[in-house]
């Protein structure tokens, strides 16, 4: 990449292997594109329908939240968490709860914890479902595409249940939850399940031994595992390549100690593996929601200390103790002491991190998310080099970049 | 002075003796919290907050009180402590009214922060509250709310110590006390307002000020009372480009931490009176003149005017730098008259009131000689003998319907002022000035303490500081020798020229000035009140 | 060198000449083995620094060791340079650009130091704490059929060779409120 025009002519031996006079072609795909899910422009250097060079255009979503976030306190961050990862907005949140309370040096109650993995696991059947319809969508298989999102409408359905809305959630808070899970969750989402063990089922049957599908999945938009790693990747990228790397393993946090659930690996780092990944992904989340409801214990899902916590509605408005708590709580934010701390999570792609600076005050003085899809959409150049333009619609597709993630 | 040296929360700390344990505390960055202690105030030690564990003693002891000992070993952090701090809270809170969405204090009281900061714990109390007078006005400026008074007797103390004037006092007793006045008797001091700013609480608040904004909107910017020539040193809060009060600054040479109620307030008199256009008597149309435009007037006035024959009459409520500027105009371009008014004065008392209304008296006769400065008099024998063409006007005047009647006559007056006022009348040419809150200079107070006031409100697009127009009217003119870049370029050329500001540095006017040479300095009278106590 | 951890995140300051040393050494020394940069990111200290104004913090990884770490740079205002690690890690090819993005900090040695998140033709550095919330940026016209290949098209190389102003701010904001602040104790100070 420098400051070279356009060239004008291949050279000789160039034209000899290919047998026509061509030119080299700059073209933008995107940022509004049919097969680009998210606000991205690829500016591509074509040799006919082969990628010389890639370079990636994010920042059409970028929204400033990083700059928002030092004007808000901590907790009118959340609804802006919630349009980071919109696929998976209750991730988003837990993993900037647990920041915030990593910073605080509080516990949260153990129900807490279990709603939390609950509720990140749903989310994360959301996300992968999400990726499996949109992929099969671009690769022609349309059917696929309905039934992923059929059950991604009744997780949506499950989330209004919870909290009220199906994607600006705002469901979680620092030193707990709004509120409980509903008492008819458990019941609807064995519905749910039902429903999604039987649109899986009929996804692999329609798609998992396809020709076509495979023909253009497999061996397509490899990474080897050393670069991989230089670049930052995590999640089902990197599982793919074979690394066995997960942050709900290596760094546990809420209950997946407590669970059992295996890794699902790839070993050649191609978009198939991928896919593959995170239909078993999915599988796991349900059989980890199906044993969080099973051990989770009764109790308050939100901790005591009314320097973190609202106090209760009836006694703000009737003694002075919870008013004043309620009011310095609003008007300045709840106070953490001054520090910094990087706190990650798994999010759907990967590692997601949030690195909060604080100076004491009830707002934070920076807030700074690392989005799992940034590091895997930089590495996306040294993939596609050399290959052809149609393989980066899978490989596209299965790295799974959500705008809101990447430009924040 | 021998010291004394002991051990808090594991930070040795070494101070003189007779020292209190809070103020050992403080001066190591640790914060005791309190609600009767002030430093200016004698110790009550009624509150309770302040209590700490100290190592051999048998009970916990008041920090506000006891004085430090050597080897003293004190645990204000402890859970021991903190236990204290909470219980003390949980009673201070039981008759506590629920009013922090209608109380002026919320966001600066100390009962909220310190719930918050030491205790955040329910209350296990669970009596019906204690009923008394609320919204029940003291005075002509201050307003009660009883039931919010934790008792801490800061106010009773003030009106003790500092006003004397005794006006207010605890009546009842037990849970029924209450602060008020004597039965007929209003609290009508001219120091009521400072019982506001020192009220941990709600309790007593400014019926000026009630309701009127909430304090987080507040920006607040640092700047001198204009009103007498004390220089009071305070604070402005404004928003959007509003001032909602004055608030006193704490400066021991000058005013310690009070202000007087007429100074406090006079902001309304200056943003109800203020000029905010350019006036030409002699121009045509509706539209407002330029300020561009009637500089060049005034240059082309200038330049037909002989040498000797332009008369400057200065204002003692200018800042030094504006008259620095008009000085230096007036003398090397002009060789002009200078005449000094002012600001009729008024009553004075012992504590900070002085009769001299005028902020900056003793820098005008600093900067330009006392011997230089011809009166009033002298100014209309002037006008009418015809010795002067042309009269500049800057500042804040108060003039005699004779001397208005000579201005009259003069051919071509020009004023630089920032307030309305009946002499204007006899004015050609009107150039708005800023306020004090709404530009950068320096006052000399007539203690002869040079204190510096920063710009926090946004004057309007007419309004120019004098020496800012000073500065364009000599270019104008042709004079090109008269050029600063900001308020500091000059205050920098001041201090290097004139002998009495000799070695002041703009940075260092910060936090409570600095002393004119050849001035003594002294301490507030209000300190030499409480000298001897703690 | 100074090194802490504070909530269980170990953290160390490094001199800007050490930086491309250290990191080397932390991704190829066996016991450390620090494969991946997580992160990289900068913090600005306006209303609270003395020394230095800026911090640039770098967050690393190992997965055989699964350990982390986090490496701090301070630069002062008017020096905002620091050696790039795109040579160690190739994760810190777009971090670093996101960081001299957002807040002007110029990485010596990067291959490609072109804005990212934003367009070419914004002004100033947005999470710099004195960039001025009010001020509007320029439009930039709709690019037609012909533009040269040098103006703001990804292969032309860098800001600086293109004359685009680097780390200079917009105009000045009204004066934050300083936040009322307590000296930031770190859990663990190592000796």
């Amino acid at each position: 990449m420098s400051t070279e025009t356009v060239r004008e002519y291949l050279t000789e031996e160039e034209e000899d292997r290919i047998g026509l006079h061509t030119q080299e072609m700059i073209l933008n795909m995107g940022p509004s594109h049919p097969a680009t899910h998210g606000t991205v422009k690829f500016t591509l250097r074509l040799e006919g329908e082969t990628i010389r060079d890639l370079d990636p255009d994010i920042g059409y979503l970028h929204r400033g939240f990083e700059k928002m976030c030092e004007n808000a306190t901590y907790t009118h961050a959340f609804p802006y968490t919630d349009r980071l990862n919109y696929c998976s907005p209750f991730i988003n949140n837990v993993g900037y709860a647990l920041a915030v309370e990593k910073l605080l040096g509080i516990e949260i109650t153990e129900r807490c914890k279990y709603v939390r993995t609950i509720i990140s696991e749903l989310h994360r059947i959301s996300d992968h479902l999400t990726c499996l319809a949109a992929t099969s969508l671009e690769l022609g298989a349309f059917t696929v595409f309905l039934y992923g999102v059929q059950s991604r409408e009744e997780i949506y359905v499950l989330t209004e249940e919870i909290c009220g809305a199906r994607l600006t959630v705002s469901y979680v808070r620092i030193g707990g939850l709004t509120d409980d899970l509903p008492e008819s969750f458990a019941d609807h989402w064995k519905l749910v399940k039902r429903r999604l063990d039987k649109n899986l089922y009929d996804i692999d049957k329609l798609i998992g031994r396809n020709r076509i599908f495979i023909d253009r999945m497999q061996n397509t938009g490899i990474l080897d595992t050393e670069t991989a790693i230089s670049y930052g990747c995590t999640g089902p990228f990197l599982r793919a390549c074979g690394v066995e790397y997960d942050v709900r393993d290596a760094a546990p946090y809420l209950v997946y100690d407590r669970l059992d659930w295996t890794m699902p690996t790839g070993t050649r780092g191609d978009n198939w593996d991928r896919f593959l990944i995170r239909l078993a992904e999915i599988e796991q989340s349900i059989s980890m929601i199906d044993q969080c409801i099973e051990q989770m214990p009764e109790g308050p899902v939100r901790i005591d200390d009314w320097r973190v916590v609202l106090p209760p509605k009836d006694e703000v408005y009737n003694s002075i103790e919870a008013m004043m708590a309620h009011f310095k709580l609003i008007m300045e934010g709840l106070k953490v002491p001054p520090g910094e701390v990087y706190s990650y999570t798994e999010g759907a792609n990967g590692e997601l991190g949030f690195f909060i600076v604080s100076d004491g005050s009830g707002k934070p003085s920076r807030v700074h998310v690392r989005p799992p899809c940034y590091h895997l959409v930089a590495a996306l150049p040294e993939i596609m080099r050399g290959k052809l333009i149609q393989d980066l619609v899978p490989t596209f597709d299965t790295i799974n970049m959500i705008g809101g993630e990447i430009d924040r | 002075m021998s010291t004394v040296t002991c051990t808090i929360d594991g930070v040795s700390v070494t101070v003189e003796k007779g020292t209190t344990i809070l103020e050992a505390a403080r001066t190591v960055g640790i914060e005791v919290p309190h609600f009767c202690y002030h430093p200016a105030l004698s110790i009550a030690a009624n509150c309770r907050m302040c209590l700490v564990h100290v190592e051999k003693a048998r009970n916990p002891l008041p920090a506000c009180h006891a004085t430090v000992a050597d080897g003293m070993v004190v645990d204000t952090a402890s859970e021991k402590t903190k236990h204290l701090q909470e219980a003390v809270l949980e009673f201070i809170l039981v008759n506590h009214p629920v009013d922090c969405p209608v109380c002026d204090q919320a966001g600066e009281c100390r009962l909220q922060d310190y719930y918050r900061d030491y205790s955040a714990r329910p209350s296990r109390l669970d009596v019906p509250k204690v009923g008394k007078p609320k919204a029940k006005p003291l005075g002509p400026n201050v307003i009660l709310d009883a039931e919010r008074c934790i008792l801490c007797t800061r106010c009773v103390r003030f009106t003790e110590e500092i006003s004397k004037d005794f006006q207010l006092q605890t009546i009842g007793r037990g849970n029924h006390t209450e602060i008020d006045t004597f039965p007929g008797t209003e609290f009508d001091s001219a120091y009521s307002l400072n019982t506001v700013d020192i009220c941990p609480v709600g309790a007593l608040t400014s019926r000026d000020f009630r309701f009127k904004k909430r304090v987080w909107l507040l920006s607040r910017h640092e700047t001198v009372c204009a009103g007498c020539a004390r220089g009071c040193a305070s604070f402005v809060d404004h928003a959007d480009n509003t001032v909602y009060r004055y608030v006193p600054r704490y400066n021991p040479y000058v005013n310690d931490h009070w202000m007087c109620d007429a100074g406090r307030l006079r902001f309304h008199e200056l943003q109800d009176h203020r000029l905010r256009s350019v006036m030409n008597r002699d121009a045509k149309g509706d539209a407002e003149p330029s300020v561009g435009e009637t500089l060049e007037r005034i240059a082309e006035a200038l330049r037909l005017t002989e040498n000797g024959r332009l008369g400057i009459l200065l204002s003692p409520s200018l800042s030094n730098e504006d008259i620095y500027a008009l000085r230096r105009f007036g003398k090397e371009a002009m060789g002009a008259r200078f005449y000094v008014g002012g600001r009729a004065p008024g009553d004075a008392d012992e504590i900070l009131v002085m009769a001299d209304k005028n902020a900056n008296r003793l820098g005008l006769e600093t900067l330009v000689s006392k011997a230089a400065l011809k009166s009033l008099d002298a100014l209309a024998k002037d006008l009418g003998s015809g010795a002067i063409d042309v009269l500049l006007i800057a500042g804040e005047h108060e003039l005699s319907d004779a001397v208005i009647e000579a201005i009259d006559k003069a051919a071509h007056v020009v004023a630089l002022t920032n307030l309305d006022a009946p002499w204007l009348r006899a004015v050609d040419r009107v150039l708005p000035t800023p306020q004090t809150f709404e530009y950068d200079g320096t006052y000399v107070s007539a203690t002869g303490r040079v204190q510096r006031f920063e710009r926090g409100v946004q004057p309007g697009p007419s309004v120019k500081p004098a020496w800012e127009l000073v500065c364009k009217l000599a270019k104008l003119y042709g004079y090109a020798d008269l050029d600063f870049a900001s308020v500091r370029s000059i205050f920098k050329e001041i201090s290097l020229g004139e002998a009495a500001f000799r070695g002041m540095n703009w940075k260092a006017l910060r936090p409570f000035g600095a002393q004119l040479a050849g001035v003594a300095e002294t301490m507030s009278p209000t300190i030499h009140a409480r000298a001897g106590k703690h | 060198m100074q090194a802490y951890a504070h909530r269980g995140d170990e953290c160390v300051v490094v001199a800007r000449d050490q930086l491309v040393a250290v990191a080397t050494h932390c991704r190829d020394e066996p016991s450390m083995h620090f494969d991946m940069v997580v992160d990289i990111t900068a913090i600005d200290h306006l209303e609270t620094f003395d020394e230095f104004r800026f911090e640039v913090v770098y967050h690393l990884y190992s997965l055989p060791h699964k350990h982390r770490l986090r490496i701090k740079v301070r630069l002062d205002e008017d020096d905002v340079h620091v050696p790039s690690v795109s040579g160690v890690w190739k994760g810190a090819l777009w971090t670093e650009r996101e960081t001299y993005d957002m807040f002007g900090i110029l990485f010596d040695g990067h291959p490609d130091l072109r804005r990212l998140l934003l367009y070419p033709e914004f002004e100033g550095h947005p999470l710099r704490k004195d960039y001025g919330f009010a001020d509007i940026q320029p439009l930039v016209p709709l690019t037609d059929i012909g533009v040269p290949m040098s103006l703001g098209t990804p292969f032309a190389g860098t800001n600086r060779e293109r004359g685009i102003a680097v780390g200079e701010g917009t105009s000045a904001a009204g004066k934050a409120l300083i936040p009322q602040t307590t000296a930031f104790k770190p859990d663990v100070v190592y000796k």
